[in-house]
C-alpha cells in the first residue's frame, strides 16, 4: 500500500495542491477579516464572538476542503475511468483495488491535513488579530480550546468520512460534474444534521453511523465498480 | 504443447448479445499471432479479457499456463501491452510517461528508456508534453512503453493503425527483432492484412466473436495458389468453353468478368488464343497468387 501511495504521489503533483491549501485558507482569513472589520465598523451591528467566529471558520474549512477532496477525486480516480487511462494502470502487476484505495487514502489523508492546517491557521489569525486590535467580543482564554478541539477532530474526522462520497457517486456515474455536486449535497445534508444538534457538531453515535454506512457503501463500489471496465 | 496464451471456450456477452462466442485461442512460446478480424469482431474484448481487464462470462484464459482470475496480476510484469488506442497522462512528457511505466513496473533500468524512444524514432521530441503528439507518434510511444520493460509477451491491439507506410516497415522490423533476438511471443490484431501476412508466424480470423480458423502461415501459403485470372466479356461463354477443355480442371468464376483457372499446364497464350478465337472479348490476362486478403474473405464470406 506504502509503495502504491508513493507511485500516485508521483502524479498528485503534491506542490501544486499544498499551494492551493494554502490560498484557500488564505481566502478564509480575508473572509474572516472582512467580517470582523464590517462588525467593528458597523455601529448597527455587535462585535463577532469567538465563538461564532469559530463556527464560521469550521464552515469555511469544511465547505473548501470537502468540495476540494472531490476535485481531487475527479482527478485522480474519476478521470482515469473517463480518459481511459485507467486501462494502462490495471495493466500494471498490481492489485487493481488497492490502487484505488491507495489513491483514496491520499486524498482523504490530504483533505484531513488540510482542514486541520486551515483550523490552525484560522484560530491562530483571530486569537493574534484580537490581541492585537481587540477586534472580537470578550478575549481568548486557553479554556476555549476544551471546546474547539473536539469540534475541530470532530469536522476532520466526518470531512474524511465525507471525501468518500464524491468517489461513490463518480464511480457509479463515472462523471466528474456528479462526483463534485455530491460533495455539495453531503455539506448540505452534514449541516442539516449539525444545526439540529445543540453542539453544532455530531455526536459519537452519529459519526459512527456515518463511518458505517460509508465503509457499506464503499466496499460495494469496491467489490462491484472499481474493477469494472466494460 | 507450451502454449503463452490458451483460452478456452472463453465468451462474452453485452446486452444478452455474444460479442466473443466460445473463443478457443493457442498462441506458441516466440510465434507472432496475427489476429484478423473486420470491425466490432470481438478483437479488443478478447485482448481486454487476455490482460485481466474485463472478466469472461464464461471460459478461461490460460497465461504462461497458469488460469487468469481476479487475482492474477503479477503475470501482467510479463507482458507488455496496447489495448485499443494509445492512452498516456496527456499533461506529462513522453519521457515521464515512461518514467512512471518503469516505476508500476517495478522496472528499474531507466537507460532503457533512450533506447526504446530510439527504437520508436521519438528521442528528439521525448520532453513535449503528449497533447501535443499526433496520433502516429502516440503509436510509437505506446509501442516504446510496451516494449520497455523486456517482456516476453506483446499483446498489441492495432499498432500499426495510424502509422505511416514507412513506420509500418519500421515497426514490423521492430517486431521481427523482437521475436528473434528476444524470443518474444506476440499475440498482434491488424486490419492490414498483407502486414499481418508479412510478419505473423500464426494466423487466428475471427468474425462475429467467432474464431473461424487458426493456421499457421504455412498452411495459408499452401493455400495460396497460383492462377491465372482471365477478364473477359462474357463469363458465362468463356465457363462453358473452360468446361470442355481437359486442360482446364480446376477454375472458378471470381466475379461477373473474371475466371480464375488454377492447377493448369496450359499457357497463357494457349488460353487467350481458346478464348478469342471463339469470339469472346479477352480484356486481360495474368498470372496471380492468393493472399491472405482471398483466404480472409473466402473465410468471412462463408460465414456470411
Amino acid at each position: 500500500m506504502a509503495h502504491l501511495m508513493k507511485l500516485e504521489l508521483k502524479k498528485f503533483g503534491l506542490a501544486r495542491n499544498i499551494l492551493f491549501v494554502f490560498t484557500a485558507v488564505a481566502f478564509c482569513i480575508l473572509f474572516i477579516t472582512v467580517s470582523l472589520v464590517d462588525s467593528m465598523t458597523d455601529p448597527e451591528q455587535t462585535k463577532d464572538t469567538f465563538e461564532s467566529t469559530f463556527l464560521v471558520i469550521g464552515l469555511l474549512v469544511s465547505i473548501i476542503f470537502i468540495v476540494y477532496s472531490s476535485v481531487l477525486t475527479s482527478s485522480l480516480v474519476i478521470s482515469e475511468y473517463n480518459q481511459k487511462t485507467i486501462t494502462i494502470l490495471f495493466s500494471y502487476p498490481l492489485d487493481k483495488k488497492l490502487l484505488i484505495a491507495a489513491k483514496m487514502v491520499i486524498i482523504m489523508t490530504f483533505t484531513a491535513v488540510s482542514m486541520l492546517i486551515g483550523y490552525i491557521c484560522c484560530c491562530g489569525y483571530i486569537i493574534g488579530m484580537d490581541r492585537a486590535f481587540d477586534m472580537l467580543e470578550g478575549s481568548f482564554c486557553p479554556a476555549c480550546l476544551s471546546e474547539w478541539v473536539p469540534m475541530a477532530v470532530t469536522s476532520i474526522i466526518v470531512g474524511s468520512i465525507l471525501s468518500w462520497w464524491p468517489f461513490v457517486i463518480g464511480m457509479v456515474k463515472k462523471s466528474i460534474p456528479a462526483t463534485i455536486v455530491a460533495s455539495l449535497v453531503m455539506l448540505f445534508l452534514r449541516q442539516l444534521i449539525i444545526t439540529k444538534n445543540p453542539t453544532n457538531k455530531e455526536s459519537a453515535l452519529q459519526i459512527v453511523l456515518e463511518l458505517v454506512l460509508t465503509f457499506a457503501v464503499v466496499a460495494v463500489v469496491f467489490q462491484k465498480k472499481v474493477t469494472k471496465l466494460d | 504443447m507450451d502454449y503463452i496464451i490458451e483460452t478456452s471456450n472463453l465468451t462474452k456477452s453485452y446486452k444478452a448479445k455474444a460479442v466473443v462466442d466460445h473463443v478457443n485461442l493457442h498462441v506458441k512460446k516466440g510465434d507472432i499471432y496475427g489476429f484478423v478480424g473486420p470491425n466490432g469482431a470481438g478483437k479488443s474484448t478478447i485482448m481486454k479479457m487476455l490482460m485481466n481487464l474485463i472478466h469472461p462470462d464464461f471460459g478461461e484464459v490460460y497465461i504462461f499456463g497458469d488460469k487468469m482470475d481476479d487475482k492474477s496480476f503479477e503475470c501482467l510484469k510479463r507482458i507488455g501491452s496496447m489495448i485499443e488506442n494509445p492512452y498516456f497522462y496527456e499533461k506529462m512528457t513522453g519521457r515521464q510517461n515512461l518514467e512512471l511505466h518503469c516505476e508500476y513496473m517495478g522496472y528499474h533500468n531507466h537507460e532503457r528508456i533512450d533506447e526504446v524512444l530510439k527504437l520508436v524514432k521519438l528521442q528528439d521530441i521525448e520532453e513535449k508534453a503528449v497533447s501535443h503528439y499526433s496520433l502516429g507518434m502516440k503509436q510509437r510511444l505506446a509501442i516504446a512503453r510496451a516494449i520497455l520493460a523486456k517482456p516476453e509477451l506483446l499483446i498489441l491491439d492495432e499498432p500499426i493503425n495510424a502509422l505511416d507506410p514507412e513506420g509500418i516497415k519500421e515497426m514490423r522490423l521492430l517486431f521481427q527483432h523482437l521475436q528473434q533476438d528476444y524470443e518474444t511471443t506476440i499475440f498482434i490484431s491488424s486490419h492490414i492484412l498483407s502486414e499481418v501476412e508479412q510478419i505473423a508466424d500464426r494466423i487466428g480470423i475471427i468474425m462475429n466473436g467467432k474464431l473461424l480458423k487458426e493456421a499457421s502461415i504455412n498452411d495459408i501459403h499452401e493455400y495460396q495458389a497460383e492462377y491465372m485470372e482471365l477478364k473477359v466479356d462474357d463469363v458465362n461463354r468463356a465457363a462453358c468453353l473452360l468446361a470442355q477443355d481437359v486442360r482446364c480442371p480446376h477454375f472458378t468464376v471470381a466475379g461477373d468478368d473474371s475466371i480464375r483457372i488454377y492447377d493448369t499446364d496450359i499457357t497463357g497464350k494457349e488460353i487467350s488464343a481458346l478464348v478469342v478465337g471463339n469470339g469472346i472479348g479477352l480484356e486481360s490476362i495474368s498470372r496471380k497468387q492468393n493472399s491472405l486478403e482471398d483466404y480472409f474473405f473466402q473465410l468471412t464470406g462463408e460465414e456470411k
